[in-house]
C-alpha cells in the first residue's frame, strides 16, 4: 500500500475537531410542539390495544370499511320537525333541542370522518395479528352498542337518555378513528 | 438562553424523570429532551443533508416528533440521547429529498469574500468551515458513511444496517470519501506559465 493509499485509510485531520452539536438557527420547538398536538403520543397505558411500531391500521381500516359497506344508515328517516334544519341528515329527532343540536353535530363529524377515513386502506398492512384482533373486537363491541341504541331510539326518537348515549358512543367511534387515522399517518411515515 | 443552560445542565442528570414523564405525554418533559439534545440531532441531520439548513430543520422537527410517536417503543437499554440520534439518523436517511438531492454547490461569493478578509486566529474556523463544505460536496453515499463513521462514531456494521448496503460497501464508501476531501482540501497546484521570467 502506498502512503497515500494509507492516508486516504486514515481520518482526514482536524475533523475530529467539527463540532458534534451545532444549535439550530432558531427554535424549532414551536413547530414540534404544534406536531406532537397533532399526534398524540402512545402512552404506556393504552399502548397495549394499539400495537407496537410501524402499526399499519390498514388491516383494521380493511375491516372498517367492510362495516362500512354492509352498514345501514343511520336510524330511521325523521318525520319534519322544527330542528329539521340542524338535524338534516342525521334522521334523529329527540325531545331536548339543544342535545339534538350536538347529536346531529356529531352525526355529521361522524359521517365526515368515514369519508376521510377510505384512503387510509391503502396503507401497507403491517399490524400484527394480536393489535388488530384486539382493534376488530373493540370495534365489533362498539358496533353492537350502536345497532342496540338505534334500534331503540327507532322505538323511542323522543328519548333524551338515548341520545345522549349514542352522542357518547358517537364520540368514542370519532375518537377510534382518529386513533387509527394517527397510527395510519405513522405507518406511511415508517414505510 | 438561561432556560436552555438550566436544561442542560440541570435536566441531563434527570433525563429518565424527562423520558418517563413525556412517555406519559408531558410535553413540557418532552420539550426539556428538546432543549437537551436538539444541537447534536441538527449537527447530525444538518451534515447527512449537505448542509441544508432549511431541510436539516425540517428533519430536526420530524425527529423529534416521531420520537414523540415512539417513546413507547424506548426501552431505556441505552442512553435517550443515542435511541434519540439513531432515530434521526434513520429519519435523515429515508428522507427522499436527501437521496434526490443533488451535490453540486459552491459557497456563496460573499461567504467566500468573508473568509479570506478572515484574521490569522479564525484561520481554524476557516479550516473547519472548508472541511465542512467538503464534506456537505461529497456524493451523497459516501458522505453518509463518512459523517457516521469519522464524525458521529457508528461502526460499518451498523452503518450497513442503517442504510441497507454491505458492510463492505461502506467500508468502500468510506475510503472514498476520505479521498475526496482530502483532494477538495489540497491547496491547487502552483501554475508555471513562465510570465515571471519573461526575459528567459
Amino acid at each position: 500500500m502506498s502512503s497515500r493509499q494509507a492516508s486516504d485509510s486514515a481520518p482526514i485531520p482536524g475533523i475530529e475537531q467539527l463540532p458534534r452539536s451545532i444549535t439550530p438557527a432558531r427554535d424549532l420547538w414551536p413547530d414540534i410542539e404544534a406536531g406532537l398536538n397533532q399526534a398524540a403520543p402512545v402512552h404506556a397505558t393504552t399502548r397495549r390495544g394499539w400495537g407496537i411500531g410501524a402499526v399499519a391500521a390498514s388491516v383494521a381500516v380493511a375491516f372498517l370499511v367492510g362495516i362500512l359497506l354492509g352498514r345501514q344508515a343511520p336510524g330511521p328517516a325523521a318525520p319534519a320537525l322544527p330542528l329539521d334544519t340542524i338535524a338534516a341528515g342525521t334522521g334523529f329527532q329527540v325531545a331536548a333541542p339543544a342535545l339534538a343540536a350536538v347529536l346531529a353535530a356529531t352525526e355529521r363529524e361522524y359521517q365526515a370522518a368515514w369519508k376521510g377515513f377510505d384512503p387510509a386502506g391503502l396503507a401497507p398492512a403491517l399490524l400484527d395479528a394480536a393489535s388488530a384482533d384486539e382493534l376488530a373486537r373493540s370495534w365489533q363491541a362498539m358496533n353492537e352498542a350502536e345497532a342496540a341504541l338505534l334500534a331503540a331510539l327507532d322505538a323511542h326518537p323522543d328519548n333524551p337518555y338515548l341520545a345522549a348515549k349514542l352522542l357518547d358512543l358517537r364520540s368514542q367511534q370519532l375518537g377510534f378513528m382518529r386513533e387509527l387515522h394517527m397510527l395510519d399517518q405513522n405507518s406511511r411515515r415508517n414505510t | 438562553m438561561q432556560m436552555r443552560e438550566s436544561f442542560e445542565t440541570v435536566g441531563r442528570d434527570n433525563e429518565s424523570v424527562w423520558v418517563e414523564r413525556a412517555r406519559e405525554g408531558d410535553s413540557v418533559a418532552f420539550e426539556r429532551l428538546y432543549r437537551m439534545h436538539a444541537g447534536r440531532i441538527h449537527a447530525l441531520v444538518w451534515r447527512l443533508s449537505g448542509n441544508d439548513k432549511a431541510l436539516a430543520e425540517d428533519l430536526v422537527q420530524e425527529a423529534f416528533i416521531r420520537a414523540w410517536n415512539k417513546l413507547h417503543l424506548f426501552e431505556g437499554k441505552s442512553a435517550f440521547g443515542t435511541w434519540l440520534h439513531r432515530l434521526a439518523a434513520n429519519v435523515a436517511l429515508s428522507d427522499r429529498r436527501i437521496r434526490v438531492r443533488r451535490v453540486a454547490r459552491e459557497l456563496p461569493m460573499d461567504e467566500t469574500v468573508e473568509r479570506t478578509a478572515m484574521g490569522e486566529r479564525d484561520l481554524q474556523a476557516g479550516l473547519r468551515a472548508d472541511l465542512e463544505q467538503a464534506i456537505a460536496g461529497l456524493p451523497e453515499r459516501a458522505r453518509t458513511v463518512l459523517v457516521l463513521f469519522d464524525i458521529e462514531g457508528y461502526r460499518h456494521e451498523e452503518i450497513a444496517d442503517m442504510t441497507g448496503m454491505a458492510v463492505g460497501s461502506s467500508k468502500a464508501q468510506l475510503h472514498r470519501a476520505r479521498k475526496l476531501v482530502r483532494a477538495r482540501l489540497e491547496p491547487p497546484e502552483p501554475i508555471e506559465d513562465g510570465s515571471e521570467n519573461p526575459t528567459g
